[in-house]
């Protein structure tokens, strides 16, 4: 039985017994991974505070071979972004970038997966109170960018010209991209404006972008369901954004 | 499926109990006298024929209202607002409060599919209008039931007249300084107070 200590950030937390905890990781050198951790919960444990979902930490742990829970023998805390608790808009960004993780990360260590859920968690504490929308759609855009999935937002899916930032385009979420008005009746006319902020939201993966709309929340939940999750359901996508987008 | 393995099924879906433990608890059972086994038989039915949730507050008890609910001497006032009705009996065992109790059944929590829509919230917000002047708010200090009272805060603090709380965060009484975890301690030093 291997014992590994890596760095890992904590993405859900579930109650075993009355002084255990079960966890999933999602560890930097062994990607995600559910790990028991024993005495957790009891008041005098060092890790009573600190297993708590977004948490980082560097953790010790006792790896069976082909087993799918494994034993968290220790834990230094690295950052506890506690304060993603302080509103629901924050929380529920964090809530996606984790389910997001916790459905879709590759089975093994994915370098790039790590960093962009460390970044996305990082960005929503830092960010002040009117940039959250703007912030948790940025970095859920970037985290699907990595998982492989990206809207086609630069040229037309069906005649292929480039659509630029002075014209109105249409995006299809089914086909998973613009169109150009010449090309399609149907889905969200966007306004030049709308468009370039989608851009700027989607690939440029900016989070100071002003001019975020309920609608630009709409297409990433809509993206999400139709292209990364497909049968999967990810829960927390509901609580996203503001309660009209 | 024989009459042991249904019984060993039913108390391993008990949170905390395995299979192993529902043998032991199974067999313990068949060893005891039958007038034991059937006195728990009685005392599950019982439960589950009496015991419903407050229509006040949301506490599970026998009575609707429930004793705290209709005890005249308990300070209508103050609400103190907690996540589960198993909550109740740790602060009352505390002897500290003498107001009412509201159970939300559970925290916030996006990853399960758990909005506020799913929480009993829109009855707390009835209760305020009659002359409560506390709200103390007393979930789980996770970062799910701080979410939970910062969701609450924000719908509350509107309210006039009405003072919102949260328990106090940090160290544990008896406990030791050298074996708490740094959030705790972290908690501890920014709700210090002056001596």
């Amino acid at each position: 039985m291997p014992i590994v200590t890596t760095s890992c950030l904590v993405l859900q937390t579930y109650r075993f017994g009355d002084t255990s905890k079960i966890l999933r990781l999602l560890t930097f050198d062994h990607g995600p991974l559910s790990a028991l951790a024993r005495g957790a919960l009891r008041p005098k444990s060092r890790m009573s505070g600190v297993l708590e979902p977004f948490v980082e930490g560097k953790a010790t742990l006792y790896l069976k071979p082909n087993r799918d829970l494994h034993t968290l023998s220790g834990f230094d805390l690295v950052r506890s972004r506690q304060s993603l608790g302080s509103d629901m808009e924050r929380f529920a960004g964090a809530s996606v970038l984790a389910e997001l993780v916790l459905r879709l990360a590759p089975a093994e260590r994915d370098e790039r997966v790590f960093s962009a859920l460390r970044r996305g968690l990082d960005d929503l504490v830092q960010a002040p109170p009117r940039t959250v929308t703007a912030v948790s759609v940025a970095r859920i855009w970037e985290l699907v960018r990595v998982l492989g999935f990206e809207p086609a937002l630069n040229r037309c899916l069906s005649c292929g010209r480039e659509v630029d930032d002075s014209e109105r385009a249409r995006f299809d979420t089914r086909e998973g991209g613009v169109l150009c008005t010449d090309c399609s009746a149907s889905g969200d006319l966007l306004e030049p404006a709308e468009l370039a902020v989608f851009r700027k939201l989607a690939v440029d993966g900016d989070i100071a972008v002003p001019g975020i709309s309920a609608r630009h929340v709409r297409l990433l939940k809509e993206f999400i369901r139709i292209h990364v999750a497909e049968d999967l359901q990810i829960r927390s996508l509901e609580f996203l954004g503001p309660a009209d987008a | 499926m024989s009459a042991i393995e249904s019984l060993v099924r039913e108390f391993s879906r008990l949170p905390g109990i395995g299979r192993k433990t529902a043998q032991r608890l199974t067999f313990f059972l068949l060893k005891s006298t039958p007038e034991d086994g059937r006195r728990l038989a009685r005392a599950i039915e019982r439960v589950i024929a009496e015991v419903v949730a407050c229509p006040e507050c949301g506490n599970l008890s026998a009575d609707s209202p429930c004793e705290l609910c209709r005890d005249p001497r308990r300070d209508p006032s103050r609400i103190c607002v907690v996540e589960e009705a198993s909550d109740i009996p740790a602060i009352e065992g505390s002897g500290q409060f003498r107001g009412r109790y509201h159970v939300l059944g559970g925290h916030l929590s996006p990853l399960d599919g758990i909005g506020p829509d799913e929480l009993n919230i829109a009855s707390l917000f009835g209760r305020l209008e009659n002359g409560v002047t506390e709200l103390i708010i007393a979930t789980n200090p996770s970062v799910e039931g701080e979410a939970t009272a910062s969701y609450l805060f924000r719908l509350a603090a509107p309210t006039e007249g009405l003072r919102v709380t949260r328990l106090a965060r940090g160290l544990p009484v008896g406990g030791d300084l050298e074996y708490a975890d740094g959030v705790t301690i972290a908690e501890a030093f920014s709700g210090r107070r002056e001596m």
